[in-house]
């Protein structure tokens, strides 16, 4: 299977206030000014059931104070026969970090590298660099610790 | 139809559907994944280098370098454990890494350091590296500075409070040593000697001190052994000549009537010594006589008194006039009452205060029970503890609220 993740060159140009964003189960139409009437609406699929897809979270390693951050991987599976644009990654609970003597861990995560793009029928690795940092102020016990991170992602198909 | 092909079905009739409702047929479908967990594993400081181990009784130096393994430290810190009590941050070295230099060993004994790579705030290593040296014992000694008797200006040439801002200071040391003399935390010596074969008292006459407190300790250094530093000596420069500041009155048996046990209580702005104010006088309490002399009564402006105070017929450096601007004394100008009383000088030693014993007799004393103010005007002759003369004779006014005197 391809498993090519491409990232796009401009990324200001997706994600605009344009898109609608629905809760599971609906889908959402984007228009694009590729044509002459613009405008929004929704359409939903004659099957009923929600778009979606699967990602599964991998280790990253190499954090420290004032660090330029670790790399947050994730395997996303597209089943679709067109590409998924993933815009967002949403943290959907909280950062546990293990030993629990890390009381302090000073932890930031922002996927600056949004949108990347998963082929149509492939398994992409999303690679986000450095989007987890931790502050100067973690605690020293924070050495060694594994920081949990439940998370999921939405997309455009 | 396969699971892939249902979904792009879907995807299909949507997008039809859009067309239907008679939009644009560019559509776009937003897709939410499950929820996972991703982890994250922070690195660890691993434990420094070290190296280039020197020892000497005063001092001991080794060189710190990066650990092997993690991130790079921002700093270092040594703390000296052992022998007790624990000594934290012995030393400075950069983040680069560089050489570590103790300069208070505990001579005699095994010093023992922990040191650490530091990393943002709180970051240490959690295994330190560990140096051990075995250091041997100080055979450099220097004692105490002592100020010099004959630089220790005023009544006291023990109390270590002078107007010699250049002094000597005096003590014993290793002979042959080179005596170096700090005033507080400036490492700059501010004074030094180098003793001869044999010579083992040393004499420093210091740089230009400053008013105020001074801590001056010493120590001394034969090749490349130092001496621990010194207790130290507590010293006082003051230049600045006394003045007086204030006058107050305290009531005895009437207010308003200058009779029995009533208070008339100079202050200077300073300790003043006794000797300097009474001739003998240790500042305990003296039997004195007091004369009040009147001027103008009838004229406010004039109502400058006089208030002679001695001791056993000699005249105490006390009062030059005292006025009021009340009548406390009727009659003619120049009229006399004459009280005996006491001469006592207050704990700081900056307040005479006279003490009448009965009422004056002599004069025409009277009640007065307006407020008023005093004034007095000192006379030449007090020196505060550190030799200083009063030199200002400037009339200085009662502080406080205006007040029934007497």
């Amino acid at each position: 299977m391809n498993t090519l993740l491409r990232r796009l060159a401009t990324p200001a140009v997706v994600g605009t206030g344009l898109a609608v964003v629905l809760g599971a189960g609906v889908a959402s139409a984007y228009f694009g000014s590729s044509v002459a009437a613009t405008g929004t609406g929704t359409a939903t699929p004659a099957t009923p059931g929600p778009l979606e897809f699967e990602v599964v979270g991998s280790v990253g390693t190499g954090l420290f104070p004032g660090g330029p951050g670790a790399d947050l991987t994730l395997s996303v599976v597209n089943p679709y026969d067109q590409d998924i644009t993933i815009e967002s990654l949403v943290v959907t609970d909280t950062v546990t970090a293990a030993p629990v003597s890390c009381a302090n861990p000073a932890l930031t995560i922002s996927a600056t590298d949004l949108p990347m793009t998963v082929d149509a029928d492939s398994v992409g690795n999303l690679v986000l660099s450095g989007v987890v940092t931790m502050g100067l102020s973690a605690d020293s016990a924070c050495q060694g610790a594994t920081f949990s991170i439940p998370l999921k992602v939405t997309g455009r198909l | 139809m396969n699971r892939t092909s249902k979904r792009s079905a879907v995807v299909a009739i949507a997008a039809a559907a859009a067309v239907l409702v008679g939009l644009p047929a560019v559509a776009y479908f937003t897709l939410t994944s499950n929820e996972d967990t991703a982890a994250v594993t922070a690195n660890a400081l691993g434990t420094p280098a070290t190296s280039g181990l020197t020892i000497s009784a005063s001092s001991v130096s080794f060189t710190v370098a990066a650990p092997a393994t993690g991130p790079a430290p921002t700093a270092y810190q040594v703390n000296r454990t052992a022998p007790a009590p624990a000594v934290p941050n012995v030393c400075s070295v950069p983040a680069a890494g560089g050489t570590c230099t103790d300069p208070s060993p505990v001579p005699g004994q095994t010093n023992t350091y922990a040191v650490f790579a530091r990393l943002g705030t709180s970051w240490a290593s959690l295994t330190p590296a560990t140096v051990t040296a075995a250091v041997p014992s100080n055979t450099v000694t220097v004692s105490a500075p002592d100020l010099l008797a004959a630089d220790d200006s005023g009544a006291s040439n023990t109390d270590d409070i002078t107007n010699d801002t250049t002094p000597r200071f005096t003590g014993t040391a290793t002979a042959g040593a080179t005596v170096n003399l700090y005033d507080g935390a400036n490492p700059t010596a501010i004074g030094t000697q180098v003793l001869g074969a044999g010579v083992t008292s040393y004499s420093i006459q210091v740089s230009a001190l400053t008013g105020g407190a001074h801590s001056i300790t010493a120590v001394a250094t034969v090749g490349a052994n130092n001496s621990a530093p010194s207790s130290a000596l507590a010293v006082t420069i003051d230049t600045t000549a006394p003045t007086a500041s204030d006058i107050q009155t305290g009531t005895g048996t009437t207010a308003g009537k200058i009779d029995a046990n009533d208070e008339v209580r100079f202050t200077f702005s300073e300790a003043v010594d006794p000797t300097s104010v009474s001739t003998g006088w240790t500042g305990t309490s003296v039997g004195v006589t007091v004369t009040f002399r009147n001027s103008n009564s009838s004229v406010a402006s004039q109502r400058i008194q006089t208030i002679v105070v001695t001791t056993g017929g000699a005249a105490v450096n006390l009062v030059g006039q005292v006025g009021w601007n009340q009548s406390y004394m009727s009659g003619a100008n120049n009229g006399t009452s004459t009280a005996t009383g006491t001469m006592t000088l207050s704990a700081d030693k900056k307040t005479v205060t006279i003490k009448l014993a009965g009422s004056p007799s002599g004069g025409n004393t009277t009640a007065i029970t307006a407020s008023s103010t005093l004034n007095w005007t000192p006379v030449a002759g007090p020196k505060d503890v550190a030799g200083n003369s009063l030199t200002s004779l400037t009339p200085v006014t009662e502080q406080g609220t205006a007040d029934i005197d007497f």
